[in-house]
C-alpha cells in the first residue's frame, strides 16, 4: 500500500488521532497532551528539527519573561529581542540559499526547519508585543508559550495563531460539543482531500507542462492559472486541517481564507487571502506607524513598504522584491485614489464581479513568483510572449 | 426529510473523500510546499 511507504506521516496522523482521543477521556490534561503530541511529531520527523524548535521555543520563553518582568530599558529589551529574532531568522534562510555556511546543517535536507522558522518568527513577535504592553501579568506558563510556538499543524505555513487567543484557549476547560467534533473531522477530511488528492494531482500536471521543452503563450496562460488554483486547494487545505484538528483540540484556529476569489479591492484581497499573515503585518506594523503619519500619501507609502516586507518574508530573492513592490504600488494606487473598498450591497452586482475579476487578474500575474526557482519563473513568463 | 437526505449525501460526499485520501496518502506534502 502506497501509505506505507513514509512513517512519518503515519505517525503523525496516529498521533493525531491519539492525542484527540486521549484528550477526549483526559479532559484536564489538553495543554500537555498537546505538547506531547507537538514535540513527539517534531522530533519523529527530524531530529534536528527537534533540537532547534525546541531550543529556539525555550530561548524565546526566558525572553518573553525577561520582558514580562521587565520594569526598566522595556523598550529597548523588547526592540532588542524583536532584532534578535529576526537576525536568527534571516540568518537560517541565508543559510538555506547557500549563502551561508553552518556546521551540522545541510541546506538542502533543512528547507522545514526555514519554512517552520518564518512563521514561528511572526508568533515569537506578536508573544513579544504581548508581553510589552501587558507586562507582567501578560506571564503565561512555559506549556502554553511552547505550545503556541510549535502547534504542529500550522508548523510550517498559517494560519498565524496569535497569542492572546492561544492563551485564553489554553486556560479554558476542554468543551467540544457533538457539532464542534463534526465540524471538526469534516474540516480535516476536506482539508486531508484538498492536499492529498486535488494537489498531488495538480502537481503532476504542473510539472507535465513545465517540462515541455518550449513553452507557447497558451502554456504559460494554463501554467500560471494552474499554480493559482494548486496553491490555493495546498494552502487552504493545510489551513483546514489546522482548523479541524484545532477545533477538536480546542483550540480556536482562525480562519486564513475568507472566499478570497470574491474580493473586489487588493485590500480586501489581503484580508481574505492568507488572512492572519495580512492581519499580522496590519496589527504589528501598519497601526504602529500609522497612528503617527495619518495622511493617505503615507497609508500608501505603508502599504509598499510592508508589501516589500511581506515579499522578502517569503525569500531573499529579487523576484519577491519585485513581486511586494509589484503589489504595494497596486496598494498604494488603490489607497491613493480612495479605491480600497467596495461595498457589494452598495454596488450593482455586475461591478462587483468586474472588480472580483480585475483584482483576480492582477493576482494571477504575479503569483506565479512561488512555483520555484528564478529560472522557472522567468521561463514561464518569457513563454508569455512566445505567440 | 429533505434535512435527512441531505445529511445522507453529505455522508457519502465525505466518505468519498476519505477513501480518496486513503488510496491517495503516500505520506508526501505532509508539509507545505513540499512539491517544490
Amino acid at each position: 500500500m502506497s501509505y506505507m511507504l513514509n512513517m512519518n506521516a503515519l505517525v503523525a496522523m496516529f498521533g493525531m488521532i491519539a492525542a484527540l482521543m486521549l484528550t477526549r477521556f483526559w479532559k484536564q490534561n489538553k495543554r500537555v497532551l498537546l505538547l506531547f503530541f507537538n514535540v513527539c511529531f517534531l522530533f519523529v520527523f527530524s531530529k534536528k528539527l527537534f533540537v532547534f524548535a525546541v531550543g529556539y521555543a525555550l530561548a524565546n520563553y526566558l525572553a518573553y519573561v525577561a520582558l514580562c518582568r521587565a520594569r526598566v530599558g522595556r523598550k529597548a529589551l523588547f526592540l532588542t529581542l524583536i532584532a534578535l529574532n529576526v537576525a536568527v531568522v534571516t540568518a537560517l534562510r541565508l543559510f538555506a540559499m547557500d549563502e551561508l555556511d553552518l556546521p551540522g546543517l545541510d541546506a538542502a535536507n533543512d528547507v522545514i526547519i526555514t519554512l517552520g522558522s518564518i512563521y514561528t518568527l511572526l508568533k515569537a513577535i506578536d508573544a513579544l508585543y504581548f508581553a510589552y504592553y501587558v507586562g507582567r501579568e501578560g506571564e503565561a506558563p512555559a506549556l502554553d508559550y511552547v505550545n503556541y510556538l510549535l502547534f504542529v499543524p500550522t508548523f510550517t505555513s498559517g494560519p498565524i495563531l496569535k497569542f492572546r487567543d492561544f492563551i485564553a484557549d489554553a486556560t479554558k476547560p476542554y468543551a467540544v460539543s457533538a457539532a464542534d467534533f463534526e465540524a471538526g473531522v469534516k474540516r480535516i477530511i476536506l482539508g486531508l482531500f484538498k492536499k492529498v488528492v486535488l494537489v498531488a494531482g495538480m502537481t503532476a500536471v504542473f510539472h507535465d507542462v513545465l517540462n515541455r521543452e518550449e513553452l507557447r503563450t497558451a502554456d504559460s496562460l494554463f501554467l500560471m492559472v494552474w499554480f493559482y488554483a494548486l496553491i490555493y486547494f495546498d494552502f487552504s487545505g493545510y489551513s483546514d486541517i489546522a482548523i479541524g484538528f484545532g477545533r477538536l483540540m480546542g483550540y480556536t484556529v482562525l480562519e486564513n481564507f475568507k472566499q478570497p476569489f470574491l474580493s473586489p479591492t487588493l485590500t480586501q484581497y489581503w484580508r481574505n487571502w492568507h488572512a492572519t499573515l495580512g492581519d499580522w503585518f496590519r496589527d504589528h506594523i501598519f497601526m504602529i506607524f500609522s497612528r503617527r503619519y495619518t495622511s493617505r500619501r503615507a497609508a500608501a507609502a505603508l502599504s509598499l513598504v510592508i508589501m516589500v516586507l511581506i515579499g522578502l518574508w517569503h525569500g531573499f530573492s529579487w523576484l519577491y522584491v519585485l513581486w511586494g513592490v509589484y503589489h504595494g504600488l497596486l496598494l498604494a494606487l488603490e489607497n491613493a485614489l480612495g479605491l480600497s473598498l467596495v461595498n457589494r450591497k452598495k454596488v450593482r452586482a455586475s461591478y462587483f464581479y468586474f472588480r472580483c475579476a480585475v483584482v483576480q487578474f492582477c493576482v494571477t500575474l504575479a503569483v506565479i513568483v512561488y512555483s520555484g526557482n528564478a529560472d522557472t519563473v522567468l521561463r514561464i513568463y518569457r513563454g508569455l510572449f512566445h505567440f | 426529510m429533505a434535512a435527512f437526505f441531505r445529511k445522507v449525501i453529505e455522508l457519502i460526499v465525505y466518505l468519498a473523500m476519505l477513501i480518496a485520501v486513503l488510496i491517495g496518502f503516500t505520506g508526501k506534502g505532509l508539509f507545505i510546499y513540499e512539491g517544490f
